[in-house]
């Protein structure tokens, strides 16, 4: 140790490595912080959010001629991706009562 | 130098553990601040016994509240996204049929209606989130008045996230007398 410190004291590239060392461990920490705050949370919604709009303009066909029977498959289709959901699971009372939080 | 720069190296570190620390506090500040607002709305008073019987249970029903928490997240952002993207299809249904110079204002209307609400429900969603996440983060063994006060706000957000839901899919079931088999007559003729 001693001899490593002797050997680098006065070191340029001793100094530009300590200045990259302090930059990476504040970075690490700035990143860490925002991962962990509720910032985050909302960031992915947004970015979820734009992803979907995205991808669906890039998809959708709005040009070619529609018929009586497409309007019948897309009420079908909305009708079953909604019902893919249970809302009485995902917002339901239970889940939140005194007896499932064993309180 | 090298001691100076050990130094820099350790006023750093301190700093940042520091900042941390600070963030750390403000995110409980913060969600004590919201809690107690809750707290003042709903204006819960316990009794020493209710209290007690909370302050020593609630620490285990935080880790069912953190895992409620994180499939709520999960729900919403999947709901949030086939919404959207039933939107999207009535834009494109909109669009194809004035192509063909039919009215679509039904459809328009429909669409704006629907963006109304997933804009609603999505505000709502991060409500939720916010308040099962303050719920966690309490030290609830102190302040179980804090902790009830946020669970009943989590429970009024639930309801209201399951009527959005439900209003939702209202929405589009109810539509197809008035809005799309007029369209498929209208396609027809």
């Amino acid at each position: 140790m001693k001899l490593f410190i002797t050997k680098y004291k006065n070191s340029p590239v001793m100094a530009i490595s300590l200045a990259v060392v302090v930059a990476s461990v504040m970075v690490i920490t700035t990143t860490l912080v925002f991962f962990n705050s509720s910032a985050y949370e909302t960031v992915k919604q947004i970015q979820t959010g734009i992803k979907t709009s995205t991808e669906l303009s890039d998809n959708l066909d709005t040009t070619s001629p529609i018929k009586a029977s497409d309007i019948e498959v897309f009420y079908n289709s909305f009708i079953n991706r909604l019902n893919s959901f249970d809302d009485h699971k995902d917002y339901g009372p239970d889940a939140i009562s005194d007896k499932a939080l064993g309180i | 130098m090298l001691r100076r720069s050990l130094i820099i190296i350790i006023v750093t570190l301190l700093f940042c553990l520091s900042g941390i620390a600070v963030a750390q506090d403000d995110i409980v500040n913060n969600a004590e601040a919201r809690l107690t607002s809750a707290l003042n709305t709903s204006q819960i008073t316990l009794d020493d016994v209710t209290k007690e019987k909370l302050a020593s249970k609630c620490k285990n029903a935080q880790i069912i509240i953190r895992q409620l928490q994180l499939e709520a997240d999960r729900s919403a952002i999947l709901r949030i996204k086939t919404y959207s993207s039933i939107n999207a299809d009535l834009q494109a249904i909109k669009l194809r049929t004035l192509r063909q110079g039919l009215d679509s204002s039904e459809t328009d209307l429909l669409s704006g209606k629907m963006q109304l609400m997933i804009d609603q429900f999505t505000i709502d969603a991060d409500k939720y989130r916010t308040t099962l996440e303050d719920l966690v983060s309490l030290n609830c063994a102190e302040k179980p008045e804090l902790f009830m006060a946020g669970l009943m706000l989590a429970r009024t957000q639930r309801t209201k996230l399951y009527s959005e839901a439900n209003n939702i899919k209202s929405l589009i079931k109810n539509s197809k007398n008035d809005i799309f088999n007029q369209l498929k007559k209208r396609l027809t003729l």
